[in-house]
């Protein structure tokens, strides 16, 4: 019987490309997983939405249907959820806005001066979060009725601003931290004053940041329930409030509510996908080397 | 970089133009009214959406006709508005189609803030806590006394006495189920109305018809041929228990169903209130010992956790013998396409104890109006016109309701048609000697530590007896702390 020379070994070894192969094929297989785990909520959500009103829910599950936008339709023929809608992208949309303006150019001054007292300054824009909505919601209710803010978008507008403030201080802060001072020191070389230092070279460096808070600040005030339930009734009411009303007492509309929730990911999904190419960077910020 | 010096300023320039549309945008809302139209949420909608205005009474769901023989200035508070506070139920669906009629009668417009159930408790603690008065009319349920006691509630007497709202022979008080009227006094603790009921449920008791035949098992009259039939069906059926019921704590949940029995056995919540709750003594530890061996021996797995949609679900899918539940709470949901038994199911008054009497508990949501309500009177009106003759029975006959609060039309040919002859005689009778909950003011605290133990024992972790003696402590305490 004829013998092969075999090299000692081979036979347990793969060659460089086979293992590379190999190793990219289970890096694929589990982030498809991965992304199946995180993806099928939103499947399901989606195909709930696109079922008539029956099916959307029905055990077990029917996989394979007909898709129809009733749902839809019956939901865009309701001025109140359009109101709602309207209603929430402004509200939330200037608050997101008037968020950066007020907490950026803080967060930066906090960075790059010698603030007295600046860690007691820190956490007390923090300690805004720090108790639990419900057991300010009362308060907050009492001034809006005083200061006639209740159920009006300016009211709101304040109370998604207050939500956010301390989130944008503190992220931007760190984000300013991480952006070497050096490149400021070198637009003032060239002539810049403080404030377009901060304007043309901070800003721009800091963009990923931004971006990053404002996804999250908007994200954030878009999907708030309680400040909405208790501090509109009528004109200002929220998106999620609408949303909620699916549910009653004895049955809920589950195709709907599946309908209105997948609407109310829209916005955010545009949002992500204008801002896509800077959360990347933002998400990584603190990590930008000092020289 | 020279190119990207010049495209900044354009950036800029855009950056800038949109955070000021996006201001402006955001301001335009500051006052009331703004552009986002009539709110959301279920919210701020005039009826269904159309208004009174400009509806010929052709048009209306109810003729005005109908309102002719009363002796009420309904015209008085033409052009006002008023704000309605409501839990997103069915009485809302029934009664919104019908709201042009209201608008136009009475030329009041209708605001409405629906809310899911929690969320609408929320709200309504807020608002009537703080004095806000946002709400002219609300849904109210089981903290009828606590809101009457901590004065934010308005007793609706002097709007009864009130010749221009009020004709007594047009509006039948005593059509209204004695129940629903005493409860509507909040439970015998208010000699005056705190809120007109808009709904009733009393419980009955559903059970399958097939099941029934194939084992040859009588309709129980009994509590224990109730247990005797549930325990034939449990052991000669696979994958169907003999029978579910609320175990979940809460105090809508699992004393809702305990409280009948142990009035059926003599016994009754607070024989010396609020000094002694009566939950230590032996008929109401003979009904929970009852209760919860059911649900321990012949019930499903988990029946400490079963909350009434628990029950209704495990009744449609055909995996039980026989329930104790709310007649039209469950009645559309056992009889609908979706019910595996919609064909077999059949409806029963509720058992009762050897010699015992019936008196099936019951439950009404009212509505009321507060004492910081701005518009009051017209909220009377509103509840007048919502619970009268002719608005109930439209309700119940032309529109989805099957839970009216007045005898006749639960009497009504129409209306008979509509929900079959079983569930109306059946219901009928239930709710001619119901018996509801008294809610004192502390009832949503001790109840809930009452339903709490009750739920211990239902799990098997204390005997029934010891939890209602320290369901007893938890009641007195809450009341003498």
């Amino acid at each position: 019987m004829a013998t092969q020379d075999v090299e000692p070994g081979s036979a347990q070894r793969l060659d460089k490309d086979t293992r590379e192969t190999l190793v990219t094929v289970v890096r694929h297989a589990f982030l498809l997983s991965w992304s199946f785990v995180v993806l099928f909520p939103l499947y399901w959500l989606a195909s709930m939405s696109l079922k008539p009103p029956g099916q959307a829910n029905s055990l077990p599950p029917d996989w394979i249907f007909l898709p129809t936008v009733y749902n839809y339709i019956q939901l865009a023929q309701q001025s109140d959820f359009v109101g709602a809608f309207v209603n929430s992208l402004v509200m939330v949309g200037a608050s997101v806005v008037l968020v950066l303006l007020i907490g950026v150019p803080a967060a930066y001054v906090l960075s790059r001066y010698d603030i007295p007292m600046e860690r007691d300054v820190l956490v007390w824009i923090l300690s805004s979060r720090m108790l639990p909505p419900i057991a300010v919601v009362l308060p907050f209710f009492i001034i809006f009725r005083e200061l006639n803010l209740f159920d009006t978008r300016i009211g709101m507008v304040l109370m998604y601003i207050s939500i956010n403030l301390s989130l944008v201080v503190w992220v931007m802060k760190a984000f300013f931290d991480g952006i070497p001072e050096t490149l400021e020191e070198a637009a003032r070389v060239d002539g810049a004053t403080q404030f377009q230092g901060f304007r043309k070279v901070i800003l721009p460096a800091a963009k990923p940041g931004i971006f990053s808070v404002a996804i999250i600040s908007f994200i954030f005030a878009w999907i708030e329930l309680l400040f909405g339930l208790v501090l509109t009734s009528f004109e200002a009411v929220p998106v999620t409030l609408f949303v909620y009303s699916f549910i009653g007492s004895r049955s809920i509309e589950w195709s709907m509510l599946a309908a209105a929730s997948t609407a109310m990911i829209i916005p955010v999904a545009i949002f992500l996908i204008a801002v896509n190419k800077y959360l990347a960077a933002g998400l990584s910020f603190g990590v930008v080397i000092k020289e | 970089m020279a190119d990207d010096s010049s495209r900044y300023p354009q950036k800029r320039r855009k950056f800038l133009k949109a955070t000021s549309v996006g201001l402006l945008g955001g301001l335009a809302g500051c006052t009331r009214g703004g552009s986002g139209g009539d709110g959301g949420g279920g919210n701020g909608s005039s009826g269904d959406g159309s208004s009174g205005d400009g509806s010929s009474e052709e048009d209306l769901p109810i003729p005005l006709s109908e309102y002719d023989s009363a002796d009420i200035d309904w015209q008085q508070f033409e052009g006002d508005t008023i704000n309605i506070g409501a839990v997103q139920h069915p009485w809302v669906s029934a009664i919104k189609p019908a709201i042009p009629t209201f608008e136009a009668l009475t030329g009041i417009d209708v605001q409405w803030n629906i809310l899911p159930e929690n969320q609408f408790r929320t709200k309504r603690q807020t608002d009537a806590s703080t004095g806000a008065g946002q709400f002219d009319v609300f849904f109210m349920d089981q903290v009828v006394n606590q809101f009457r006691e901590e004065g934010w509630l308005q007793p609706l007497d002097p709007y009864f006495n009130d010749g221009s709202l009020y004709d007594e022979s047009f509006y039948k008080p005593n059509d209204l189920f004695e129940s629903s009227r005493w409860q509507a006094h909040g439970g015998g603790y208010s000699d005056q109305w705190t809120g007109l009921p808009i709904t009733v449920e009393v419980q009955t008791q559903f059970y399958r018809q097939d099941l029934y035949d194939k084992h040859g098992l009588e309709v129980a009259e009994t509590w224990q041929q109730h247990r005797e039939n549930a325990k034939v069906i449990h052991e000669e059926e696979s994958d169907i228990v003999g029978t579910a019921g609320r175990g979940q704590k809460g105090y809508g949940m699992n004393i809702y169903i305990l409280n009948t029995l142990l009035r059926q056995t003599g016994s009754k919540l607070w024989t010396d209130f609020p000094n002694d709750s009566g939950l230590d003594t032996d008929g109401v530890a003979k009904a929970a010992e009852y209760y919860t061996s059911l649900l321990q021996d012949y019930g499903p797995d988990g029946a400490s956790t079963q909350t009434w949609s628990d029950v209704l679900a495990t009744m449609q899918e055909g995996r039980t013998g026989h329930i104790v539940a709310d007649a039209n709470m469950f009645w559309g949901g056992l009889t609908n396409d979706e019910s595996s038994v919609k064909d077999t199911v059949q409806i029963a008054k509720v058992p009762k104890p050897e010699g015992g009497e019936l008196n099936p508990n019951a439950f009404n949501w009212q509505i009321s109006t507060s004492t910081n309500a701005s518009n009051s009177e017209q909220a009377f009106l509103f509840m007048l016109w919502a619970t009268s003759p002719p608005t109930d029975l439209w309700i119940n006959t032309e529109s989805s309701g099957v839970f009216s609060v007045r005898e006749s039309t639960w009497e009504n040919d129409d209306y008979i048609s509509k929900v079959g002859e079983d569930y109306a005689s059946v219901s009928l009778e239930s709710l001619k000697v119901a018996s509801p909950d008294p809610f004192d003011r502390k009832y949503p605290e001790w109840g809930q530590r009452y339903s709490e133990e009750l739920q211990r024992a239902i799990a098997g972790q204390k005997e029934a007896a010891k939890a209602m003696r320290d369901a007893a402590s938890a009641a007195e305490d809450i009341y003498s702390g």
